[in-house]
C-alpha cells in the first residue's frame, strides 16, 4: 500500500457545508527559536456534521493541542480552522468568544467549579449567555434529567464520583445547546464501568440531540465504541484517517498496529511465526471481515471448489459502534493457484492479506 | 506610684477607637486596591488570562521594592506624599494614608498567591464557555479562591493591627500611641499590659472570625 492511500480522503468524503469542523495544514509550533517545539506539522482534518469523532494518539502526538484549535483555546502557527462555517484563526475577543459558546467541551479532569453546586455549574454558561433566572432553572433541571443527575442537582463536586462529576461536565457543556462537543480524554480518568456508561451518554448526545462530538482519546476501547471515524496521531502529524471500520479493519499505519496490539494483546506477524508449529504448513493470510458468518461459508466454498484446506490460526471479533469486525489469521493449504483464488474470494468479502 | 485609671480611661477609649478606625479602613481600601493589584500580578502572568510580560515584570518590581521596606521606616519616607495627599502627616486620618499603601502591597502577593491555588483547569473551562477575562476574575477566580483569601485578608489584618501601632509611634494614635506615651514613658508597665491586652482580644476577635468564614467559605 502506498503512502498516499493512508491520508487519502475516504470514498465517503463530504462537501463543505457538511462539516462542522475542518482543520486545513495547521501547524502550531510552541515557542520560539532554540527551544521551539512543534505540537502538530500540516495537519488536515476534515470533520463531518453529526458524527463522533475520534481523534487517537499516545501522550505528546498533539491530541489536546489539535482540540483546542477548535476552540480557539490554542491559536494555529499557521493553517486555518473553520468551525461550522466561520474561519476562527483570525478571531480574537468578542467574537471568538461567542464561537466559544455555540462549542461545547468536556474535561478529563472535569473541571467543575468547587464553589458552586451541580446546578451552579451547570447554569454558568447560561449566566454568561444571558439567561434570566427563571429561564435558566428550568434549562438546568432539563439537562440534570438527561445526564440522570437530578437528585444531585444541589450536591457540591466533592460529593460526587468521577462519574457524576463527568456527567455534570456533559450537561455544562451541552447547556448552551452548542453545535458540536469536545471531548478531551473525557474518560481518562474514570473506571471501566463509568467509562461505558459515559461514553453511552456521548452516544446519546450524539443520536438524541444530533449534536457533533469530537472525541480525543488514547484508548482504541473509546474510538472502537462509540466512534464513526478516525484519526491517529503520532508526533503531530496525522497519519491515518478514515471510517473506524477501515482503519481497525486495515490498518496502514505502524502507529495504528501498535494501538490494535497493544488493545487485542495480539502481536506482530513476525511473533506470530515464531509461536506456530515448525511443521505448519501453508500460506498466512489475515483476513478482516464486516460480518464474520460470511468468512465460514466463503471459506467452506473454497474448499469444496479449489481443493484448499485451511486452519484458524487466531482471531477474534471486535465489537464496533454499529457493525462487528472479525479478524483471523488463516493458514490455507493448497496448490498456487488454489491458493490464489481463495484468497481473491476472502477479498469478496472483506479484505485479505498473504502475510508470507 | 499608682495609676490614675479614671483620668485614662476617656483617652484609652479613644485610642482604642483610633485603632480601629485605621485597621478597619487600611483592611477595606488596602485590601480593595490590594485585590486589583494581586489579580493584575495573576492575570498578567506568563499563560495568564491577559498574559503581558512587561507589565508583569513592572507589578512585580513596584511590589518587591516596596513590600520589604520595614513600615516604620516607610511611614517616614513617604511623608512627603502623606503631606500632599492628606495635608498633615500627624494625625490618625494621616497615618492611614501610609498604611493603606503598605497593606496594598501586601495583601497583592496574598491575593496572587490564593489565585495560584485555582485549578487553571477551572480557569480553561470558563474560557472555553466564552467567559471574558473580567468576567472570570469576578466569577471564577474570586469565588474559587474565597477560603485562602478570606484567610489571607485574615492575616494581613493582624499585620495591619501591628502596622497602627507603629503609625502611633509618627503620630497617628491609637492603641500603640497609648501604651508608649502613658505605659512606657512613664514607667507604668500596666497601663502597657492594658493596651497590650486591648490589642490581644482585638486580633482574637478578627481571628476567630476569619476562620468562621473561612470554614463556611470552603464548608469545612
Amino acid at each position: 500500500m502506498s503512502a498516499s492511500t493512508l491520508t487519502a480522503p475516504s470514498a465517503e468524503a463530504v462537501s463543505e457545508d457538511q462539516l462542522i469542523a475542518r482543520i486545513a495544514n495547521v501547524s502550531k509550533v510552541f515557542g520560539r527559536g532554540d527551544s521551539a517545539h512543534t505540537a502538530l506539522e500540516e495537519v488536515t482534518l476534515d470533520i463531518p456534521r453529526g458524527e463522533i469523532f475520534a481523534v487517537i494518539g499516545y501522550s505528546g502526538a498533539g491530541k489536546s493541542t489539535l482540540v483546542r484549535l477548535l476552540n480557539g483555546l490554542e491559536r494555529a502557527t499557521s493553517g486555518t480552522v473553520t468551525v461550522d462555517g466561520t474561519d476562527i484563526t483570525a478571531l480574537a475577543g468578542k467574537p471568538l468568544r461567542d464561537v466559544r459558546r455555540r462549542i461545547g467541551m468536556v474535561f478529563q479532569q472535569f473541571n467543575l467549579m468547587r464553589s458552586r453546586t451541580v446546578v451552579g455549574n451547570v447554569s454558568y454558561p447560561l449566566e454568561l449567555a444571558g439567561m434570566d433566572r427563571a429561564e435558566r432553572e428550568d434549562r438546568v433541571a432539563q439537562l440534570l434529567s438527561f445526564v440522570g443527575l437530578l437528585d444531585k442537582a444541589w450536591s457540591y463536586p466533592e460529593e460526587l464520583s468521577g462519574g457524576q462529576k463527568q456527567r455534570v461536565g456533559i450537561a455544562r457543556a451541552l447547556a448552551t445547546q452548542p453545535d458540536l462537543l469536545l471531548a478531551d480524554e473525557s474518560t481518562s480518568a474514570l473506571d471501566p464501568e463509568t467509562t461505558r456508561d459515559v461514553l453511552g451518554l456521548l452516544r446519546r448526545v450524539n443520536e438524541e440531540l444530533g449534536i457533533s462530538i469530537v472525541v480525543i482519546t488514547h484508548e482504541l476501547e473509546v474510538v472502537r465504541s462509540i466512534a464513526d471515524r478516525v484519526a491517529v496521531l503520532d508526533g503531530g502529524r496525522v497519519v491515518e484517517t478514515g471510517l473506524v471500520r477501515d482503519v481497525i479493519g486495515t490498518p496502514q499505519s505502524p502507529t495504528t498496529r501498535r494501538f490494535l496490539a497493544a488493545a487485542t494483546g495480539s502481536s506482530s506477524n513476525e511473533a506470530l511465526r515464531q509461536h506456530l508449529p515448525k511443521d505448519l504448513q501453508g500460506t498466512l493470510v489475515s483476513v478482516t471481515v464486516g460480518d464474520e458468518r460470511r468468512l465460514g461459508r466463503t471459506l467452506s466454498a473454497a474448499a469444496r471448489e479449489h481443493g484448499v484446506d485451511f486452519e484458524i490460526l487466531r482471531g477474534g471479533v471486535t465489537e464496533l459502534k454499529a457493525e462487528t469486525l472479525g479478524s483471523f489469521t488463516l493458514a490455507l493449504t493448497g496448490s498456487a493457484d488454489a491458493v490464489e483464488a481463495t484468497v481473491r474470494a476472502l477479498r469478496g468479502i472483506g479484505t485479505a492479506e498473504v502475510i508470507s | 506610684m499608682s495609676t490614675d485609671w479614671a483620668a485614662l480611661w476617656p483617652t484609652f477609649q479613644t485610642a482604642i477607637l483610633q485603632t480601629l478606625i485605621m485597621a478597619v479602613v487600611t483592611i477595606a481600601l488596602g485590601g480593595l486596591l490590594g485585590l486589583l493589584l494581586g489579580v493584575a500580578l495573576f492575570t498578567t502572568r506568563t499563560g495568564g488570562l491577559l498574559e503581558n510580560r512587561a507589565v508583569n515584570t513592572v507589578l512585580n518590581v513596584l511590589v518587591n521594592i516596596i513590600r520589604p521596606i520595614p513600615f516604620i521606616i516607610f511611614v517616614t519616607a513617604i511623608a512627603p506624599l502623606t503631606l500632599r495627599a492628606m495635608g498633615t502627616t500627624i494625625g490618625t486620618t494621616a497615618a492611614t494614608f501610609p498604611l493603606v499603601i503598605a497593606a496594598t502591597f501586601g495583601v497583592s502577593r496574598i491575593v496572587e498567591q490564593s489565585l495560584v491555588s485555582v485549578d487553571p483547569g477551572v480557569i480553561e473551562a470558563a474560557e472555553a464557555m466564552g467567559a471574558s477575562p473580567w468576567r472570570i476574575v469576578r466569577s471564577v477566580l474570586v469565588p474559587e479562591a474565597l477560603g485562602p483569601l478570606i484567610l489571607g485578608y485574615t492575616f494581613v489584618f493582624v499585620a495591619v493591627v501591628d502596622m497602627t501601632a507603629i503609625a502611633g509611634a509618627v503620630g497617628g494614635g491609637g492603641l500603640g500611641d497609648f501604651a508608649i506615651t502613658y505605659g512606657y514613658h512613664r514607667f507604668d508597665w500596666a497601663v502597657t499590659w492594658v493596651a497590650v491586652a486591648a490589642i490581644i482580644v482585638l486580633v482574637q476577635l478578627a481571628q476567630f472570625s476569619g476562620n468562621a468564614l473561612a470554614r463556611k467559605a470552603l464548608r469545612r
